[in-house]
């Protein structure tokens, strides 16, 4: 009996034991993962294997859609007529608008070439809707339905009309996934309204966006808006980031700790837009 | 050396049908769960196929769905298939040295290696995108232990009954 139970103790130090197999898998594992964090192969594959995935994002998604398509049907003609109705005015009013944006686009042009700037900005944007999930394995990012066949790569910023989303963080043939302000470590340079302070916004996985040493003399005031600065060369100059909310003293007197509420919640919308790259 | 037994093609469909429900579940957000605090689907999946019965799975079976995982959903080629074989390794040790045979001893067992498996998957974190807070960092293992407790469940409920 004794030598029937030192036999099966000794059993996993044994030419038997599968301890060699363990050993070579985790150094397998972990050069792979070595390997892959130097050399970013995963996204290179999951570009290839994004046809797997596809099907399953349509089964999250088509429950909404079938929910909207259901709603859009069951809507009153009345109703739709009334809302084409006033989209056409608006859109009446906006190209009157337009028009008058383009001619002071063209004066701009032209004053710029007098005076010999740089055009900083070519709003060469592309439109995306938000796809579900808002989370993919738990982290949360949003997926666009917009990818490297609408001229997005990797960088490129996001927007709406409340102001910065975030950035294009991996690009398949259709889709983009897009990484919130308020990612963890995420970076922004920024600049008051009216322009007299400037200083680095970052985000912590919070809902809020920091700054965390901001010199005690700068003037920023509750409620002041804090816009791209543009010297990144990422972000094109003026969208809004969000208003400070909070400021806080920290233990060196010099310095103020900054809290920001982002212009844009997650909530807030469902439609994007992509500032290609090469035009910051 | 553990003896292999094979899965019938009812089983096998089983757990098969059950990993691309788990990467299904990776893509939804409940909306009662905070995104922070969403279960780890995966080593759920994982710890309860191991606990279950790993007399069925081979290593090199589960290091490789770990793999499948990290290209498919994964944040690094191999966390998951090191994640998983951690988990398998120490299911295997503890079995070896304790006897583990009452239901309750097997499910405290199963929850120390959801718990390992948290910790191994934050400790080969790319991003080290932890969460700030504890409280969300707590939700996310109750969930995952509810997640595991479920799909035990079911895997006692098809692996045995087959």
């Amino acid at each position: 009996m004794a030598k029937k139970t030192a036999s099966k103790q000794l059993r996993l130090f044994t030419q038997e034991s599968p301890i060699i197999i363990f050993v070579t898998l985790a150094m397998c594992s972990i050069a792979i993962m070595s390997y892959d964090y130097r050399h970013k192969i995963n996204v290179q594959l999951k570009q290839k294997v994004a046809f797997v995935i596809t099907p399953f994002h349509w089964m999250v998604n088509a429950p909404s859609q079938i929910i909207r398509e259901i709603d859009y049907y069951l809507s009153e003609q009345n109703k739709l007529q009334q809302q084409i109705l006033s989209l056409k005015s608006e859109a009446n009013l906006l190209q009157a608008i337009q028009q008058k944006l383009t001619l002071i686009e063209n004066e701009n042009r032209s004053l710029r070439k007098i005076l010999n700037i740089k055009n900083l900005i070519k709003n060469d944007m592309t439109i995306g809707e938000v796809v579900l999930p808002s989370q993919t394995n738990g982290a949360p990012q949003l997926l666009i339905n917009k990818g490297m066949d609408d001229g997005i790569d990797i960088g490129s910023p996001v927007m709406n009309n409340k102001g910065l989303v975030g950035q294009v963080i991996h690009v398949n043939k259709n889709l983009s996934t897009v990484q919130k302000i308020t990612s963890n470590n995420f970076a922004i340079s920024a600049i008051s309204e009216n322009g007299t302070m400037a200083a680095l916004i970052f985000g912590n996985g919070s809902p809020h966006l920091v700054i965390y040493r901001l010199p005690a003399y700068e003037k920023l005031r509750l409620g002041d808006h804090l816009l791209t600065s543009g010297l990144d060369q990422i972000y094109p100059k003026g969208i809004k980031i969000g208003k400070v909310i909070k400021i806080i003293p920290t233990n060196n007197s010099q310095f103020n700790e900054i809290i920001i509420e982002p212009a844009t919640s997650p909530q807030s919308f469902s439609q994007v837009m992509v500032i290609k790259s090469g035009n910051p | 050396m553990i003896q292999q037994k094979s899965l019938n093609n009812q089983q096998k469909l089983y757990v098969l049908g059950l990993f691309l429900i788990t990467i299904l579940l990776t893509q939804i957000s409940l909306p009662f769960i905070p995104i922070g605090s969403l279960p780890d689907y995966f080593i759920a999946w994982a710890v309860a196929l191991i606990s279950v019965n790993n007399k069925y799975f081979s290593v090199m079976k589960i290091f490789f769905l770990g793999l499948v995982a990290d290209i498919l959903i994964g944040q690094l080629i191999g966390q998951y298939g090191f994640t998983f074989l951690l988990i398998y390794v120490l299911h295997f040790f503890i079995s070896k040295m304790l006897a583990i045979q009452s239901n309750g001893q097997k499910t405290v067992l199963g929850v120390i290696l959801v718990l390992s498996g948290l910790l191994i998957d934050y400790m080969t974190s790319a991003t080290y995108e932890i969460d700030n807070y504890e409280t969300s960092a707590l939700l996310k293992i109750i969930f995952t232990i509810i997640t595991f407790l479920i799909y035990r469940l079911i895997f006692e409920m098809k692996l045995k009954a087959i």
